[in-house]
């Protein structure tokens, strides 16, 4: 178990959240300056050298649970606001895209490959804000300083303990189930074809048979699986993770999102949690970071709903508690029994709800009132591993909700 | 050749670290009992020789003072005594305790060496935040890893061996299985130590540490004997008879004589670290797991290891 995964964690989860919520944005057709605006406030408000600071000082692991509620204010340091249904669908994904990341990384170091990846992405959705972009170079130093010169077991130990954190979390993501990298069971398929073996590994295979020292005589056996050496150079090994973005030898941690149109999150398993979240730990990074002064003009807040893939779905009437919100603010949840192929089926013929976004919000924005800040605190924190089940469900949709899961 | 055979459902879903599984078969009541090591709690298990009567039960870890969750790192079922029924030793973030297995009562409770509470890390960096603007280099060197844990455990007679962050060895002696008492901490190694076994024949324990060191103790444990420098990244340790079985983090499985020292075998065996090196003594039949998701069985004739290949299918 080690405090040092601790940093490694919020840089790439806070990457993919990034990838998303730009996705999210273009795809929805927002505003450009407006959609521009909320992601350059997010990453300034974890960007910035104080929060900086404390991310890589030590602390104590933190659950799914408290780095749910760290995601959810990071989100809301902006003018954008995500109902709750959203937000978990962003968690989830960016969960379970880092989860992959880090069950599939050839040896421990890439882990830093891939976070290195996370920050060039960053560098390329922040390429015009030269404040946040120094911030960023000043986050790779960091990184590369206290990292890069960790031994292999230290390494080994931080990604065991980030796959401690994610243990048990299967939810169905839909990217990674049209690429195979997921089975129906939200399972991850790990080696497909071949198995990429870590650099200076020998091929399985042979065994090699020394007397006093020498080398003697080496014989063979047969292996079942079929293995790809790593042929990387020291050099190209060390061009990799310099600091200006390049081929960090790793497809994992790149930004997937890039062309894509639409992205869709399953139910799925989310691990119980039984014991109680850690004191004051979350609150203190959490504390840094700090939203813009205007932002708290309510009036200004752009509400969003970042997954359209639930069209079909009657919006719920006055018995939700949104029903002022009536387009930008349907709750969004895939029904249960849904299977991959429906969902998949639903990709091809989603209906294009982008009918001038814009206009719906400037009288959303009239409307609509900061309802869900203090009540998601309060539901997030009650998640006992129904990945539903929250305070603020009506009770007419969690009946419904709780009648389809079967027995998990 | 090797197919799956039954399967029994525990509470607890597995954690992430290696070695947290462990099996122990008590011949008396010819009871196979296995308990393996969940995120916060431990689920044991037990059966008899015609795998019915299976029973199920938890241990769930507790925190009374910290504001640490106590995760679970490595879990081992040992028999201190001959006569009663096994002990689970589990190692935690923050301690190492002992619970019996029969009635799953605790027994013992021992807490990490070298453990600092939040608090006085928060008072360090404060202490240091205080006198000025941090630089980069400050905020490095105060990157430091906060946990220490144990890993590798055995037993001897009745004491109980667990290897700690620092290179020490934690001792711990039975008289029966209620009563424990700590005796004094061996220290030989300088670097966290990564595993500890012992040979079931001529109860000779080896103790290796993440820089390659594997040093070897005698059975009254007083000094050590030898000390072999593999110079290799040590993932996983065994003992089977006269070798020392050593797995290392690019898949290689390598074979030491235990008397000279010296490397025999060098098996090609993985495409991901060696996770866990496990024997059959009687039968000189070793297993070697790795992240890649396959358990291979090999077959130690004196000198030529025999393999024989099964592939298991990964979960995450």
């Amino acid at each position: 178990m080690s405090s040092l995964s601790v940093p490694l964690l919020i840089i790439n989860l806070a990457g993919e959240m990034s990838y998303i919520l730009e996705q999210r944005l273009k795809a929805q057709n927002f505003i450009e300056d407006k959609s521009v605006k909320v992601l350059h406030e997010i990453m300034e408000s974890w960007l910035n050298k104080d929060f900086l600071d404390r991310l890589f000082s030590p602390c104590h692991i933190y659950q799914l649970s408290s780095m749910r509620q760290f995601f959810d204010r990071l989100a809301h340091t902006s003018i954008m606001r995500l109902n709750e249904a959203s937000m978990e669908k962003l968690f989830h994904l960016m969960t379970m895209t880092v989860k992959y990341q880090v069950v599939t990384v050839t040896h421990p170091y890439e882990l830093f490959n891939v976070t290195l990846n996370h920050l060039d992405g960053i560098r390329t959705i922040m390429k015009d804000n030269p404040g946040v972009l120094e911030y960023v170079d000043y986050a790779y130093t960091l990184v590369n300083n206290v990292y890069f010169t960790l031994p292999e077991w230290q390494m080994s130990l931080i990604r065991d303990t980030m796959l401690s954190f994610f243990v048990d979390t299967r939810i169905k993501v839909s990217i990674l189930l049209r690429e195979e990298k997921q089975d129906r069971l939200g399972h991850f398929i790990l080696y497909k074809d071949a198995v990429q073996l870590p650099p200076k590994a020998s091929i399985p295979g042979t065994i090699r048979y020394y007397i006093n020292g020498e080398h003697v005589t080496s014989t063979s056996f047969p292996v079942k699986a079929k293995y790809v050496p790593n042929d990387v150079t020291e050099e190209e090994y060390d061009k990799r993770l310099q600091c200006e973005p390049t081929d960090r030898g790793t497809a994992l941690g790149r930004n997937l999102y890039l062309s894509m149109t639409d992205i869709q999150v399953t139910r799925g398993v989310t691990g119980k949690d039984e014991t109680k979240p850690i004191g004051d730990e979350f609150k203190l990074l959490s504390k840094l970071l700090q939203p813009k002064a205007d932002n708290l003009d309510e009036t200004q807040k752009i509400v969003l709903s970042l997954f359209d893939d639930d069209d079909a779905t009657p919006v719920r009437k006055s018995s939700n508690r949104r029903s002022n919100s009536s387009t930008s603010t349907k709750v969004k949840i895939s029904k249960e029994s849904r299977t991959v192929e429906a969902a998949m089926k639903e990709l091809a013929i989603r209906p294009t709800s982008k009918k001038g976004k814009g206009e719906d919000l400037a009288n959303l924005l009239d409307e609509a009132v900061a309802e869900t800040t203090p009540k998601r605190k309060a539901s997030a924190k009650k998640r006992t591993g129904s990945a539903t089940s929250t305070g603020s469900r009506t009770p007419s949709r969690s009946g419904s909700v709780k009648g389809t899961r079967a027995a998990h | 050749m090797y197919e799956f055979n039954d399967g029994v459902d525990l509470t607890p879903p597995v954690g992430a670290f290696s070695n947290n599984v462990s099996g122990y078969y008590y011949e008396p009541r010819f009871t196979t009992y296995v308990a393996a090591g969940g995120k916060h709690s431990v689920g044991l298990c037990q059966w008899d020789s015609k795998f019915d009567n299976v029973k199920t039960d938890q241990i769930i870890m507790h925190d009374e003072t910290e504001d640490v969750n106590p995760v679970i790192i490595q879990v081992k079922l040992v028999s201190p005594n001959d006569r009663g029924p096994p002990i689970v030793v589990i190692t935690t973030l923050t301690h190492v305790r002992l619970y019996a297995v029969a009635d799953t009562k605790h027994i013992f409770s021992v807490r990490q060496p070298g453990f600092k509470t939040k608090i006085e890390l928060t008072k360090e960096y404060e202490d240091r935040d205080a006198s000025g603007k941090t630089t980069a280099q400050d905020v490095i060197a105060n990157a430091k890893e906060m946990y220490q844990i144990s890993r590798g455990i055995t037993c001897v007679d009745s004491y109980i061996y667990v290897g700690c962050n620092d290179g020490s060895i934690l001792v711990m002696h039975c008289n029966n299985s209620r009563h424990v008492t700590l005796k004094p901490t061996l220290k030989e190694h300088q670097n966290a130590i990564i595993g500890l076994a012992t040979c079931a024949y001529d109860y000779l324990t080896v103790c290796a540490d993440v820089t390659g060191d594997v040093s070897v103790w005698p059975r009254n444990f007083k000094t050590v004997t030898k000390l072999i420098r593999t110079k290799h990244n040590i993932s996983a340790l065994n003992i089977l008879r006269k070798h020392i079985i050593v797995g290392n983090y690019q898949g290689l499985v390598l074979l030491f004589n235990i008397a000279s020292g010296e490397l025999v075998a060098e098996i090609a065996a993985h495409g991901r670290e060696v996770t866990s090196v496990s024997v059959a003594p009687e039968s000189a039949y070793m297993l070697t797991a790795s992240r890649d998701g396959v358990v291979n069985i090999w077959k130690l004739h004196t000198r030529r290891p025999e393999a024989f290949s099964v592939r298991m299918t990964t979960r995450d």
